[in-house]
């Protein structure tokens, strides 16, 4: 039997194990299990005792094939979880950084410069007010000229329909 | 766990992807550089989540070029436009669709002067 036709699970190996103790077993199953139990790296109570009434120590080829699987699943279970971590460290200090650039820019900000000079506050606020509302006035403008044009449009429309 | 990683990872990129700002010429004005020219009046403000920024011009032609190129050059983007020639001088508006919002661009030439203006909600510019 070569050690790749051996793939009993865990369960099982321990339920034949639970078998051999029980001495329910034939004389095949049982070189059979003995063969087997050398060869899986399994290790459970029930399979170390059966192990240890057969006689039988684990190969080591079998053992340190167990050891770099679990060392490679260990391995790779740690760093899943130390790029998750980090993963959310760098959301949460995003987020933090997010918030206290929030808090520290206050709800209102202004900004304004005249003749070359940055103006004080007090008048920052006037002339950004001012001009706010001369962009109002200005898109307020637009949409009066953009509906005369329309208008304009549809008279022609109408015109030239009606001297067809 | 590669699953919640992968995720994680497509989570941030769609974000990331989401919210792009819109990198507009008009907006390249507003690097400080009209600051200390005594014929510009820079506003800038941002408050209740709007931003908005603006400069006179006074007796200025060669910055109200470089504003026209720069209005040129964001025209392609605009979802609706508008120019018009009239009494008050000359006008042009563009509107420019950012992150779902409208930006509202504005220039107004007058007597060789000029008012011109961007503005909009702040999620627009970021």
């Amino acid at each position: 039997m070569k050690e790749q036709d051996v793939k009993l699970t865990l369960q099982e190996t321990e339920q034949l194990c639970r078998l051999y103790m029980d001495c329910r077993l034939s004389v095949l199953e049982e070189t059979e299990l003995q063969y087997v139990l050398g060869k899986l790296p399994y290790s459970s109570p029930c399979i170390d005792e059966a192990r240890m009434l057969m006689g039988l120590t684990i190969s080591k080829k079998a053992l340190k094939s167990s050891k770099n699987k679990s060392i490679f699943w260990r391995s790779r279970a740690t760093i899943s979880i130390a790029a998750s971590i980090t993963i959310l460290l760098i959301a949460g200090i995003t987020l933090f950084h997010n918030q206290s650039i929030n808090e520290h820019n206050p709800s209102e900000m202004y900004i304004a410069y005249a003749d070359g000079h940055k103006v004080s506050q007090e008048q920052t606020i006037r002339q950004v007010e001012a001009d706010m509302k001369t962009a109002e006035d200005f898109l307020n403008h637009i949409e009066e000229l953009e509906s005369q044009e329309q208008r304009m449009v549809n008279n022609f429309i109408n015109q030239i329909s009606a001297e067809q | 766990m590669k699953h919640f990683i992968i995720f994680l990872t497509l989570l941030f990129s769609s974000l990331t992807a989401m919210a792009k700002p819109p990198h507009l010429a008009a907006e390249q004005l507003f690097d400080g550089r009209y600051n200390t020219e005594k014929s510009v009046r820079t506003s800038i403000s941002k408050a209740d989540g709007f931003y908005y920024r603006s400069l006179h011009i006074t007796n200025n032609p060669g910055i109200i070029k470089i504003i026209e190129t720069a209005l040129k050059k964001d025209a392609p983007r605009a979802s609706k436009s508008f120019e018009q020639e009239g009494e008050g001088g000359r006008y042009t508006s563009l509107k420019i669709i950012s992150n779902g919002e409208t930006i509202d661009i504005g220039l107004q030439q007058y007597n060789g002067s000029a008012f011109f203006f961007i503005k909009g909600k702040e999620k627009a510019f970021k």
